[in-house]
């Protein structure tokens, strides 16, 4: 039974009734209780790592090619080995995150913020402006993300930069729609009712009440959006539609080791699990920022 | 007199067919299967050991892999790679061309002679050659094939495709049943090798009920009639075209060393886009022979038990064009440095396959009328590009690019994305020039964009054109013509640098050689107007397959194949 919140802990003490006192390992009790959300945040945490401070974790270059080393297995030199010119592909991963993350936060901005202000306004104002807004929403929901941004990066030309508007742009819908969503059910609670009944003007309401009660539920899709994004991006990457060559772009790396998958698997592999791994681990923690359901 | 071109294209013609399916998604799974079928290859399937030679058996069904597809069954009309090979095996040329040698000998035509100017050419036809409709070939096909070849025929819907290859054609004259002449208004040597060439812009020999079809009807396997070993008779576009042999085909080019009709009863050409599918089918036996092999997949396969049937792609080398409109490369000394910075000889030692070759000239070691430049314009040296730089004023800035009044050594260039190998030579030569101070961008894939564009902002444009003769220098890099280096109009001494190129058409053979020294002459220690990278290959695998033949352009012939060995 559960009448306060399903936090991990009381979902974990509910599951285990004769267990043991706990209170003097309290202070390790999330990584004991949640050692996939430690791992996540650990794996995002190096991933920003690797954006900032990149030489820290490699001393090569990422561009140079070293005709000594071509096509080598993974070793203690090279931990994911080398592609067709010699190049380290752990290096090349490890300086391909800032490409990749950049155009994620830049992607996931432009669908926060836009996304956000549309839900806002189309779920507080109603009537024709919602109508419409949220049917331009749904023809962007109908169409496959993926085919939305290849049309808007051919469209834009290509480049990180028009990949990343794209695919900003092609998931705006789903802020769109969960904002919306939400400001529809705070806009119904007694508190915005008082607000309105004591004469607070609608402006004020919509951004002091409405607004900051709303976002829980947009703050938990940021990193599932993110996850996405990146996934997006690198799916674009590998089609050619990215960062040129020779930027060790994530896709691109990927989609470098295409041809050359029977004899040097590692030159896709491991750039490839790298994303998986981020991605995973931005979708755990996406769901551990989810508000609380069934209450 | 200068010969004009009407659609010499100033943009790389790309030996294989674009594809844009290549990009698909299927890549991952296709990536994923090919790696299972490794592993099952290893120790599944053992080679079943094919030996050369042997008596050759009749019969038989080759169903064969490979890239791209026909657009069209009609063989004047097939620009496309897959087009010129499936194409290549319905019909027959006027002549054939040894594909070591260079020479000609007969095949369609018994005789051929041409008049001092080179403006007048006179074939002598076989009288035994017929159409697979019955109908006979003589002088009047001939005529009706080139003209329909230069004209199109606007009323059934037929361009005319052969227009920018047939350059100055004036007219066909039939003089009897079986010889004809063919008429230009100013010399065209090349039109000799055009008789025999097998690649894009090939002249085939279509029957009058062909001719007379509309571009629409000629999609039926029915209504397009050759004189071919093969005939067509399924054609699923991007999916399956079928070719079943002929009979009665007595006519192969003596030069072949092959008498009466092909082997194979049928061969089935099956498009896989994928690269690694395609192996995959390869290696788990779907299909016996496959084509467009990576060069990456050369080794994997040999190791595997397959044979391979490689060959250089003859024409141009694959490399770039500089672009002497543009800044910085319209300064020469900037052009001969980037030549300088390229290793070609590392390339072939370190990132080329086996079939690949080392560029030693704009032209391909095969082509008549080579030279050899790797020891000279084309030697790799990076201290003297770095000294060719440096004494040309182009000092390096803060952020090690070189500049010289403000204009910076970054360059913008093209790559090709249907050759693998380009990507990494190119990528090297990008590290190499960096490492001295000039910035190169490169567009992998340039199908997008315009020809306008690309003459107006890249530095560095990819070419790789195939025909197996000199005159492919005259078609694309000539300034009246292709153009392909952008040439400006007021660049000095213009006149006589057209008249080099020009001089090409009027003459043949021995006569041509020193003629076409003094093109490549101009073209690497002159102007310097391109930077070659290396010489691209043909490879087609196969397992109880034998004798598949790349002929002189690097077409497949099916005429001398045949299955067996097991």
């Amino acid at each position: 039974m559960r009448l306060t919140t399903a936090s991990g802990l009381d979902a974990l003490d509910a599951t285990t009734p004769s267990a043991p006192p706990r209170r003097r390992f309290g202070v390790l009790h999330p990584v004991v209780a949640q050692p996939g959300l430690v791992l996540a945040v650990l794996v995002i945490l190096l991933a920003v790592a690797f954006c900032v401070i990149p030489g820290v974790f490699t001393w090569k270059d990422p561009y140079v090619p070293d005709t000594s080393a071509i096509l080598a297995g993974p070793s203690a030199a090279q931990p994911f080995g080398t592609d067709r010119l010699g190049r380290d592909i752990y290096t090349r991963t490890v300086y391909g995150t800032v490409i990749t993350l950049t155009a994620t936060l830049l992607a996931v901005s432009i669908a926060f913020f836009i996304g956000t202000a549309l839900g806002l306004v189309a779920g507080f104002v109603r009537g024709v402006v919602d109508l419409v807004l949220m049917r331009v929403v749904d023809v962007l929901l109908s169409v496959p993300g993926l085919l939305l941004t290849m049309v808007i990066v051919s469209a834009l030309g290509y480049g990180t930069t028009n990949v990343a508007v794209a695919v900003g742009i092609s998931s705006v819908a789903n802020f769109a729609r969960v904002m919306r969503a939400e400001v529809l059910k705070v806009t119904q609670a007694d508190f915005v009712e008082a607000a309105a009944s004591i004469g607070t003007h609608r402006l004020a309401i919509l951004l002091r009440h409405v607004l900051p009660n709303s976002m829980s539920s947009v703050v938990a899709l940021i990193p599932l959006q993110f996850g996405s994004s990146i996934l997006a991006i690198a799916a674009l990457g590998f089609l050619g539609f990215g960062a040129p060559p020779p930027q060790p772009e994530w896709g691109l790396l990927v989609a470098e080791g295409r041809d050359v998958l029977a004899v040097a698997p590692w030159i896709s592999l491991f750039p490839g699990a790298v994303i998986l791994s981020v991605v995973l681990a931005s979708n755990r923690i996406s769901r551990a920022l989810q508000p609380e359901r069934g209450l | 007199m200068t010969t004009k071109f009407i659609s010499a294209t100033t943009g790389a013609e790309s030996l294989l067919s674009a594809n844009p399916s290549r990009r698909g998604f299927l890549a991952f799974a296709g990536g994923a299967a090919s790696l299972l079928l490794v592993g099952c290859g290893a120790d599944g399937n053992p080679a079943v050991s094919a030996k050369s030679g042997g008596a050759p058996v009749k019969g038989g069904t080759l169903k064969f892999a490979w890239l791209g597809a026909p657009e069209s069954i009609d063989p004047q009309i097939n620009s496309s790679f897959a087009g010129a090979n499936f194409s290549n095996n319905i019909v027959d040329r006027l002549l054939f061309q040894d594909r070591d040698t260079g020479e000609f000998s007969p095949w369609l035509a018994t005789k051929w002679e041409y008049n001092d100017d080179i403006t007048e050419y006179t074939f002598t036809l076989r009288e035994d050659v017929t159409f697979s409709d019955g109908t006979k070939f003589n002088a009047t096909s001939v005529k009706n094939n080139l003209d329909q070849f230069f004209n199109g025929d606007e009323a059934l819907g037929i361009l005319p495709n052969g227009k920018s290859y047939l350059g100055p054609y004036q007219e066909t004259q039939v003089v009897s049943d079986y010889v004809v002449k063919v008429r230009f208004s100013a010399p065209n040597a090349s039109f000799l090798q055009l008789s025999a060439h097998s690649g894009t812009g090939n002249i085939s020999f279509l029957a009058d009920k062909t001719l007379k079809s509309s571009a629409e009807d000629r999609l039926k396997p029915e209504n397009v009639i050759s004189t071919g070993p093969f005939i067509v008779t399924e054609y699923v576009p991007k999916v399956r075209t079928v070719i079943t042999r002929r009979n009665d085909y007595t006519w192969a080019p003596a030069a072949l060393g092959h008498e009466g009709p092909a082997y194979l009863d049928k061969i089935e050409f099956i498009t896989i886009p994928e690269a690694s599918v395609r192996v995959g089918a390869l290696q788990s036996g779907d299909v016996p022979a496959a084509f467009d092999i990576l060069p990456t997949d050369e080794q994997v396969l040999t190791a595997q038990g397959f044979e391979l049937t490689a060959r250089i792609n003859p024409g141009f080398t694959l490399g770039w064009q500089f672009n002497l409109s543009l800044a910085p490369t319209n300064d020469i000394n900037v052009r001969r440095a980037i030549v300088a910075a390229t290793d070609r000889p590392g390339f072939k030692k370190t990132l080329l396959s086996n079939s690949e070759g080392e560029a030693h000239s704009v032209l391909t070691d095969g082509v008549p009328g080579f030279a050899d430049y790797s020891q000279g314009a084309l030697k790799y040296d990076l201290d003297l590009a770095k000294k060719l730089l440096d004494d040309a004023g182009w000092q390096p800035g803060a952020d090690g690019i070189r500049a010289k009044d403000g204009v910076k050594l970054q360059l913008k260039g093209t790559g090709n994305i249907l050759v693998p190998d380009a990507r990494v030579t190119y990528e090297a030569t990008q590290a190499a020039l960096k490492s001295i101070g000039v910035e190169v961008e490169i567009v992998f894939d340039p199908r997008n964009i315009p020809a306008e564009q690309l003459t107006a902002e890249y530095h560095l444009a990819n070419i790789n054109r195939g025909r197996n003769d000199v005159a492919v220098l005259n078609t694309q890099l000539n300034p009246d013509r292709g153009n392909g280096a952008v040439i400006p109009a007021d660049f000095p001494d213009r006149a006589r640098i057209v008249k080099t190129f020009d001089a090409l058409d009027t003459a043949t053979g021995a006569a041509q050689a020193p003629l076409a020294k003094a093109v490549q002459d101009l073209i690497h220690e002159e102007l310097v107007l391109v930077d070659p990278q290396f010489q691209t290959s043909q490879v087609a695998a196969a397992k109880g397959v034998q004798n598949i033949y790349l002929d002189g352009a690097d077409r497949l012939l099916f005429l001398t194949t045949w299955v067996g060995g097991k």
